[in-house]
């Protein structure tokens, strides 16, 4: 069971709804299933020659998926990049933070779900 | 896609007669779809709302595959993403809708759009409910079993009607119409050869010497015989000529686009067909016989009521004349039938 004191990030509250709730493993494949969709969207976000309707589209997927997840910090930024993109504005450095903060809270997370496993 | 329990779906009853499950249902399985392009919410949903014991789910990440299985096999619940490539939520909706009239499939429409247009699109659309991104699963599943309870009080309710309007309109016996019912669709064929100007022949017909197998055999083998005679009229009609039980053991036939000659023509038959067609009772082997009246739609005037008594008088004098035979006319003049003036 994660300590929900250690951290109030929403991702906790997520988790131990995952956890107390869902069957054994549950929590461990949902998790799993986002960072490959955070592998996707990343990909498709770095492509130089996406269009703005696609990157504003993208950026949108990202925001709610991240947000139900509980990864507030990445859903921000994704919810940024939503909202400033532009015709011809690098997007490289909302990315990269993007890229950062899905690392950052993917690694509490992961740190949460092994110590659930054991 | 992913298809969780999609042979089972199909394999399962539609509706069940047994016991009421957890969600109170007398359906053993109600089955919810999930539409999101994004792969991770749809199985998070998903997972979810597996919790729901009597719930089996099925997920698109693609709306118009979505759409092409829902509009095949309506299913009880829809949660349905926003913002999707090639057609979003909204078009998904107008288009489910527009051949789910009835408006009898909840949707609900989960995004992280959560503004007051939004809301007033897809409400407009035909959405049942609405879901903000990210959801809370508590409230996912209070919503989804509250939506599930509807949608079966729904299909239970329309099954009820379709009972009662079965019992209201049908002899139960024979499975013909009853007695009102075959009025009403015959003043409605009326009503349309009066427009049309085509042809309508009605046919009284009454089973020979019925009495008397009711009292030889009993009223269950008198059942047994009305069964096989309704049987016999329908299997030998068209499918729009309307046949009804009047009471007893007297049938009535209407026969739209149908003049007195084709109008007798297939009663002999059926006539001839009956005798033909002995009827078992326990072991024993019986012939039975009809006579058949038939009258013909000639002028404006003449009424259901007109029509019928026509074709009973001419039953009558078919009993008369030795029964197991018809007798049809298309004489309008009121002195041709002394039963109606008398």
């Amino acid at each position: 069971m994660p300590d929900a004191n250690a951290d109030n990030a929403p991702y906790v509250d997520v988790l131990i709804q995952m956890i107390e709730r869902l069957p054994p493993g549950a929590a461990r494949q949902l998790f799993d299933k986002l960072y490959q969709e955070c592998d996707r969207l990343l990909t498709i976000l770095r492509d130089e020659s996406l269009g703005l309707e696609e990157t504003v589209n993208t950026a949108h997927e990202f925001k709610g998926m991240l947000g139900n997840f509980g990864l507030s910090n990445a859903s921000a930024i994704a919810a940024e990049i939503e909202r400033n993109s532009k015709p011809a504005r690098s997007l490289d450095d909302e990315i990269h933070r993007l890229e950062f903060a899905i690392a950052e809270e993917m690694q509490k997370i992961e740190a949460i779900l092994q110590q659930n496993d054991s | 896609m992913e298809i969780h329990n999609f042979v089972s779906i199909l394999q399962q009853p539609l509706v069940s007669m047994g016991g009421a499950t957890d969600l109170g249902l007398r359906r053993t399985t109600m089955n919810i779809v999930i539409i999101d392009d994004n792969a991770a919410n749809a199985m998070l949903v998903e997972t979810w709302v597996q919790q729901i014991d009597d719930a089996v789910t099925i997920s698109f990440n693609d709306s118009s595959e979505g759409l092409a299985w829902c509009e095949a096999n309506q299913p009880d619940l829809i949660l349905l993403d926003q913002m999707m490539p090639k057609m979003n939520g909204i078009e998904f909706l107008k288009r489910f809708r527009a051949q789910d009239t009835e408006n009898a499939i909840p949707i609900v429409m989960i995004t992280a759009n959560a503004d007051r247009q939004t809301l007033y699109n897809a409400l407009e659309a035909g959405a049942t409910d609405f879901l903000s991104k990210p959801f809370d699963p508590t409230e996912l599943l209070a919503r989804t079993r509250n939506l599930l309870k509807l949608r079966a009080n729904h299909l239970e309710l329309k099954e009820t009607i379709g009972r009662l309007h079965y019992l209201a309109t049908t002899d139960t016996l024979t499975e013909t119409a009853n007695r009102a019912h075959f009025f009403d669709r015959l003043n409605e064929e009326l009503d349309r050869t009066r427009r049309t100007g085509k042809a309508l022949s009605l046919a009284v017909m009454d089973a020979d010497r019925f009495k008397l197998i009711n009292d030889t055999f009993g009223h269950s083998a008198g059942d047994t015989v009305l069964k096989s005679l309704a049987d016999t009229t329908k299997g030998l009609l068209r499918n729009h000529d309307i046949v009804g039980r009047l009471g007893g053991e007297e049938f009535a036939i209407c026969m739209p686009e149908t003049n007195l000659e084709e109008g007798v023509h297939v009663c002999e038959r059926l006539c001839r067909t009956v005798a033909e067609n002995r009827v078992e009772l326990a072991g024993r082997s019986l012939k039975v016989t009809v006579s058949i009246g038939v009258s013909q739609f000639v002028s404006e005037t003449d009424t259901a009521d007109s029509l019928m008594k026509k074709a009973d008088f001419l039953l009558y004098r078919a009993k008369d004349s030795g029964r197991n035979r018809v007798i049809g006319t298309n004489e309008n003049r009121m002195s041709e039938f002394p039963s109606m003036v008398s």
